[in-house]
């Protein structure tokens, strides 16, 4: 099975962990998500994951001033995207703990 | 390839997006790119232009858009306009061109002047009278403005027939009468509502061909030439009665 496609899958639910931890910024997600595993992702997923969960109202943004370039887009969860990543993170735990059930030697 | 080029092919594909969509995207995408490290070959990274677009499509959940309200949501906002504006403006002014070209607001007032001697055939609606070279001759008819905007008359057309006449004109009227006195034409402005009586006045004269002996003259109307802004055209003006000029099988010519 292809691990990026695996990744897709719960990239909304990742990406929503991520900035529920705290107010961040694109290249920061990103980075996050690399670090916790999550190399196989394309950038440009997780951009758009953004822009579809802010569409969505699980997010909000703001543009904020940054020190080494152009001004940065910060995301925030909304009580929408909590209640989201609540929903996510209940399903992922029954999916995985029944998929752990299967694949477990 | 640059970040430039990169951003510029990204754009062109996303280029079927409503064009604030499209600009939020490049413009993250070209925030992004200022913060990867220095020396990045972006293509590695990211994809070619065209996979990174149809992933962000796909990931942001934005489907292939066509139709014609596509391609205008598409369109920069301020360009779609512009491009209103100005095929709204050449439109009025191809509509106001057709206007003038086919402005005409000449007619017959209801008076005219026959020359003396004239009988009327009323069985054929029309009058007539007899050709008799040297005697007086005159023949006028009245014109109304009847359009909403001041025109200028500039005369009357040859009018072919075995007479010589100059064009006079009366003062301008709201009646339709044809009274004098008359003066030597000039070109003048005829207003909205205006009326003038145009008069040809000179002698009966010459009978060469079409006119030979036992031949009629027909005249209908007179050619009246006007002009209005860049325009200038002729317009028939009914006489009162259509008018035949007999030429008598007696007369001689030369």
């Amino acid at each position: 099975v292809d691990q990026a496609q695996l990744l897709k899958g719960v990239l909304e639910l990742a990406v929503l962990a991520v900035i529920a931890r705290g107010e961040t910024y694109g290249y920061e997600i990103l980075s996050t998500l690399e670090g916790a595993g999550f190399e196989g992702v394309g950038d440009a997923s997780v951009y758009g994951t953004l822009r579809r969960l802010e569409q969505a109202g699980h997010l909000t943004s703001r543009l904020a001033a940054s020190d080494s370039g152009p001004a940065r887009k910060y995301y925030a969860v909304t009580a929408s995207g909590t209640e989201q990543l609540r929903t996510g993170t209940d399903a992922w735990k029954s999916i995985s703990g029944a998929l752990g059930g299967l694949v477990a030697p | 390839v640059t970040a430039d080029d990169y951003v510029s092919r990204v754009a062109f594909e996303l280029r079927d997006l409503p064009w604030g969509v499209r600009r939020d995207l490049v413009s993250g995408l070209r925030g992004h790119l200022d913060e990867l490290p220095e020396g990045t070959y972006l293509e590695e990274r990211l994809g070619t232009p065209e996979e990174y677009a149809a992933d962000l499509r796909a990931a942001a959940g934005l489907e292939r858009r066509r139709g014609v309200v596509a391609f205008l949501l598409a369109r920069r906002p301020r360009n779609v306009v512009l491009a209103a504006v100005a095929l709204t403006a050449t439109g009025l002014a191809i509509g106001f061109v057709v206007w003038v070209q086919t402005y005409q607001p000449l007619s017959f007032a209801g008076g005219g002047l026959d020359p003396a001697r004239t009988r009327e055939a009323p069985a054929q609606n029309s009058e007539s009278v007899v050709f008799h070279k040297g005697r007086p001759f005159e023949l006028g008819t009245t014109v109304e403005n009847t359009g909403s905007f001041t025109v200028r008359v500039l005369g009357v057309a040859d009018v072919e027939g075995p007479f010589t006449a100059r064009l006079l004109m009366a003062q301008a009227r709201r009646d339709p009468g044809v009274h004098g006195p008359f003066t030597r034409f000039r070109p003048f402005d005829l207003k909205p509502g205006e009326i003038r009586a145009l008069v040809l006045k000179g002698v009966y004269a010459g009978c060469p061909s079409p006119w030979a002996p036992g031949t009629s003259a027909i005249l209908a109307s007179l050619p009246v030439r006007f002009a209005f802004l860049w325009r200038t055209t002729t317009t028939r003006v009914p006489l009162l009665q259509q008018l035949a000029i007999v030429v008598p099988r007696r007369q001689r010519c030369r």
